[in-house]
């Protein structure tokens, strides 16, 4: 019986192979998104699960809470507290800290800015990294170990055992050798923690001194527990208290600890992890993949129902001879799944052909392998299995519930296309009006926070990393030389980059709480240079030697959050100084960060306490590429050592948006699929349509309505559908872009264009769709048709 | 075998009945090779979907065999047609996506007759029909009359003791459509109990016993 099924189900879809095919690429495309997102979800559940020990793998945080000044925030614990709570807790069977810090790693030829990650040598006896090369017991415990993946030896020695072999790397100011002790193997892209250079934990005294190992101020470092065996770690965090109250002020300082696979998805622990998660994402995901599975669905139930006239007399016939409800049911439902089963294998070889696409769009790195993941399987299985009993399910309950008398005699009214096709047509396009209204908004946002005024000219500004920090020789004679060059028109140094993360922020004296100010160190060219436009007072002076440590500029947002009246000339305390400031001039306001958050306010002052960290250089339109090997030559000629690194302002202003833009593109995807699905449904379910017509449209042909009367006549038919797709889409799509757009300091007005274009583009779209077979008819000849009457 | 009594049939069409068979009495014995002749709309059709139990009547009494066919449910009464009775249709109804020979193993396969002996089955009709070298042939390639064939084959395929058969020659030249009379004839023979309706005298000659309809009534004679 089995098999009878599965022949006649082959024969049927061979038979209404154009069906088939719309129904299989629909079906595939949906399935594919729900493999792809499959993938993405089940690497955000599973992270960091190839540690043997992960059930006793810990992460030790901070939790500081200080109501008054609305201060609640985690960091990884304190430096210190490792040892301290494996010396104090019975339950701890071992510890690790990592710390990353960013410098220069040389082979003697090239040398590039890279992450170092820092650790205590427990690290390989608690996590899982296998070794390609070396001792795991032993491999941190030189003080100048290093530890280098797999990747890192391909790029520094080729494909060598690069055991014993040394790279020279800065730590601070010095240069330091260090050998190659063990090579780990690349990274599994679910790992939380992830390294390039791995070296010995008390190197970090090169850089930040002894004090660091002891601080308990505001030195801290990702921490891990290994627990015993049978350790509770509720009661471990009990005793934290007791154990830190000697260092900490407990009044404010909790320690918590957080398992494992807790930390890539726990918002609290994004400073933990190298690569944190956000299960928003996985949601979001979810929901569209199961949109875009259920419009394939949809077009399965409406091309089934509008097949079912053919099917009729099949149907009555078999009824007859003897063929019960269910067993009718059971072919029907066996068609659909072997036809969701073909889709499932076209979804698969889909899915490995957008994978590269969907990686970039998550910026992930999965790989579709069945064999090694047994789980995507069953879940493309299940997907399959829920898909051909639910879009098959209706079908099936419909057309086996034919009564054979009435089809049989031609009594038979057809089912056709109904009400029940009609609002899945409506629902599908609504969630297309949706998905286009999301991405034209969504567009436009983007457009308006990359080409807002950001109050400096971004354009042809270059920033260079200062990476000898702290020689202020190296920074002046580099200055003087660069200066000389007749393309570059000014040159400023900062100790932050505007576009960064590190900013120095300082409480503002306005008696409220939180009300901050960020804080740059500049120098006498920085207006000048990056174009920021003075509203009031004067610039530094060179020549003005209080200026050096009594004067400062600030911005128009300061002006206003502390209420001046006059801005130049009030006095302000800062503190790191002893002396009050003056506020020489203001500036009119300039963006720093991303047009998500609110302008600040912003205090530049010159003291040369705080080093150089970024050069700031306007160059001339005229031969930028001269110009910047011009740059970088005179680099190399005072530290050739020391690599050069650059970027224009505006690309690292627009790579703030990074986020924001992989959402568009994702959505954009996504709708060009659900168009694309919902549009072969609808060529489907029009040649359906059209063809329950074709002896009206004859009729009237003989009668003398024109090609164009038919033509309106039939288009007319699908135009309904469009307008209450909108009347859906456009409500949600509304609201769900208000809450989008909330997420903005900075942000647009929806306005009319998200609903104009969303609604031309369904309408085009269905039009152009149901034109072919609604033009074919209307050329029809009509005594081809009644011939056969 | 069969007993109708009063059977009457009329549809709803807003608030008036139309009828189409009236108060219709008729025994029908075992073995019978019985024609209902009558012009179109007389009821011919909708008497033998009463008789084959496709349809229902609307008033009246039914006893097939032994069963009071109409105090019977849903479920039990196709279990009866789909033990005793066999359909022959003018327009054959043959399952265009089966062979010959899987058209003929449908009805064995809903009466979950076991694979082998439902083989040994299908061959024995393929041979007594002679269409052993059509079997692997699908509807579209058959003439109507080797359809019609297949059509009765199907019909007695399952051994029923009837067989009802709705014009089975409208749609075949002359030719084709005594052969297949004569195949009825020698069913009848073999004790099947057959029962048609058609408009062709020359047909009904075939039959023992004719029975006339006109606008929903018996009448002795048209």
């Amino acid at each position: 019986m089995f098999f009878n099924y599965l022949k006649i189900s082959l024969r049927n879809l061979l038979k209404y192979r154009g069906y088939t095919f719309i129904n299989t690429v629909s079906l595939s495309l949906g399935i594919t998104f729900c493999m792809l997102v499959f993938l993405y979800v089940n690497q955000e559940m599973t992270f960091d699960n190839f540690h043997t020990e992960k059930n006793r793998i810990h992460s030790v945080l901070y939790h500081l809470v200080v109501p008054d000044y609305n201060i609640d925030s985690y960091g990884g614990a304190h430096v210190p507290a490792g040892p301290v709570i494996l010396g104090n807790l019975p339950e701890v069977e071992n510890f690790v800290r990592l710390w990353d810090y960013r410098d220069v790693v040389s082979d003697g030829t090239n040398s590039r800015k890279e992450l170092l990650t820092f650790a205590d040598s427990s690290l390989f006896r608690i996590f899982n990294f296998p070794l390609l090369y070396g001792d795991s017991s032993t491999a941190l415990n030189r003080p100048d170990a290093l530890v280098i993946t797999e990747k890192t030896a391909r790029r520094f020695f080729g494909g060598e055992n690069p055991l014993g072999r040394t790279l020279t790397i800065r730590l601070g100011r010095e240069f330091d050798e260090f050998t190659i002790t063990a090579v780990a193997a690349d990274i599994p892209p679910n790992s939380s923690i992830r390294f390039d250079f791995l070296l010995p934990f008390l190197r970090i005294k090169d850089i930040q001194g002894n004090e660091f190992f002891t601080d308990w101020s505001y030195q801290s470092a990702v921490t891990y527990l290994l627990l015993t065996e049978n350790a509770e770690p509720a009661a471990v965090v009990s005793k934290f208290p007791e154990v830190i109250k000697n260092y900490l002020d407990t009044k404010h300082y909790q320690y918590e600890l957080r398992t494992l696979n807790q930390i890539h998805l726990d918002p609290n622990c994004k400073l933990l992890t190298h690569l944190s998660g956000d299960i928003t994402n996985s949601y979001i995901l979810s929901a569209i993949a199961a949109l875009v599975l259920l419009i394939a669905c949809f077009n399965f139930i409406n091309l089934s129902i509008g097949q079912s006239v053919g099917r009729a007399t099949e149907i009555g016939v078999r009824k007859v001879v003897g063929a019960l409800r269910s067993q009718l049911m059971v072919q029907f439902w066996m068609e659909t799944l072997v036809l969701s089963f073909i889709s499932l294998f076209l979804g698969i070889a889909l899915a490995e052909l957008f994978l590269p696409t969907f990686n970039s769009l998550t910026a992930r790195e999965l790989q579709l392998n069945l064999i090694d993941n047994p789980a995507l399987l069953i879940a493309g299985l299940a997907v399959c299995l829920v898909t051909g009993l639910l879009a098959g399910g209706y079908p099936a309950v419909l057309l086996s519930g034919f009564e054979p008398v009435d089809i049989l005699r031609n009594r038979f009214k057809t089912t056709g296309v109904g009400i029940l096709n009609r609002s899945l047509v409506i629902i599908q396009f609504a969630l297309c009006v949706f998905l286009i209204f999301v991405t034209v908004v969504m567009s436009r946002q983007i457009d308006f926070m990359k080409t807002k005024e950001l109050g400096f000219n971004d354009k042809l500004l270059l920033s260079v990393e200062a990476v000898n920090v702290g020689d202020s020789q190296f920074d002046k004679k580099y200055h003087r030389k660069v200066i000389q060059n007749p393309t570059v028109l000014s040159m400023s140094a900062t100790d932050a980059s505007f576009t960064g993360a590190y900013m120095m922020s300082v409480g503002l004296p306005t008696g409220r709480p939180n009300e901050s100010a960020l804080m740059y160190r500049v120098d006498c060219d920085f207006v000048k240079t990056v174009g920021v436009n003075l509203k009031a007072g004067r610039d530094f002076s060179e020549v003005l030697v209080t200026d050096r440590d009594r004067a400062v500029l600030v911005n128009e947002k300061l002006v206003e959050v502390m209420g001046w009246e006059e801005p130049v000339g009030p006095q302000l305390r800062l503190p790191d100084r002893e002396e009050p400031v003056t506020v020489v001039g203001v500036v009119k306001n300039f963006h720093v960060q991303s047009m998500r958050y609110a302008l600040e306010p912003v205090i530049l002052h010159i003291s040369e306490i705080y080093p150089t960290r970024y050069f700031y250089v306007r160059i001339s339109a005229d031969n930028i590429s001269s110009t910047l090997s011009f740059l970088k030559d005179t680099w190399q000629e005072l530290a050739p050592q020391l690599p050069f690194e650059y970027h224009f302002v505006d690309e690292a202003f627009d790579r703030n948006y990074r986020a924001e833009e992989r959402w568009h593109r994702i959505v954009r995807y996504s709708s060009i699929f659900a168009i694309l699905i919902a549009c072969l449904g609808l060529l489907g379910l029009s040649a359906l349509m059209i063809y329950g017509r074709i002896k009206e449209v004859c009729i009237r042909k003989i009668h003398g309505a024109s090609e164009i009367s038919i033509t309106s006549l039939l288009f007319k038919k699908f135009v309904i559908f469009v307008l209450p797709a909108c009347v859906i889409g456009w409500p949600v799509g509304y609201l769900v872009m208000q809450k989008w757009l909330e997420h903005f300091a900075y942000r647009i007005n929806i306005g009319t264009t998200g609903f104009i274009i969303s609604g031309l583009v369904v309408l085009v779209v269905a039009l152009l769709t149901v034109s072919y077979h609604t033009l074919k008819t209307a050329h029809t000849n009509p005594t081809e048709i009644l011939r056969h009457e | 075998m069969i007993q109708l009594k009063d059977i009457t049939r009329f549809y709803k069409a807003g608030s008036v009945n139309t009828y189409v068979l009236r108060r219709i009495n008729l025994d029908i014995r075992e073995g019978e090779h019985i024609c209902i002749m009558g012009p179109s709309g007389a009821g011919k059709s909708t008497l033998l979907n009463i008789i084959g139990m496709l349809d229902e009547a609307s008033e009246g009494e039914y006893r097939f065999l032994d069963y009071d066919v109409h105090g019977l449910k849903e479920k039990q009464r196709s279990q009866l047609y789909k033990e005793f009775i066999g359909f022959v249709f003018q327009s054959y109804h043959l399952i265009d996506e089966l062979t010959v020979y899987e058209n003929l193993e449908t009805p064995l396969l809903y009466k979950k007759i076991k694979s082998s002996r439902r083989k040994s089955m299908v061959c024995d009709t393929l041979d007594r029909f002679q269409i052993v070298g059509k079997k692997d042939l699908f509807p579209s390639q058959l003439s109507g009359g080797q359809q019609q064939l297949v059509g009765i084959a199907r019909a007695i395929i399952a051994e029923p003791k009837l067989i009802l058969a709705d014009e089975p020659t409208g749609n075949l030249h002359s030719e084709e459509g005594k052969k297949i009379m004569e195949l009825f004839t020698r069913l009848n023979e073999e004790g099947v109990t057959i029962i048609q309706a058609t408009h062709s005298e020359q047909n009904a000659a075939y039959s023992k016993r004719i029975i006339y309809l006109r606008d929903g009534w018996l009448v002795d004679k048209l």
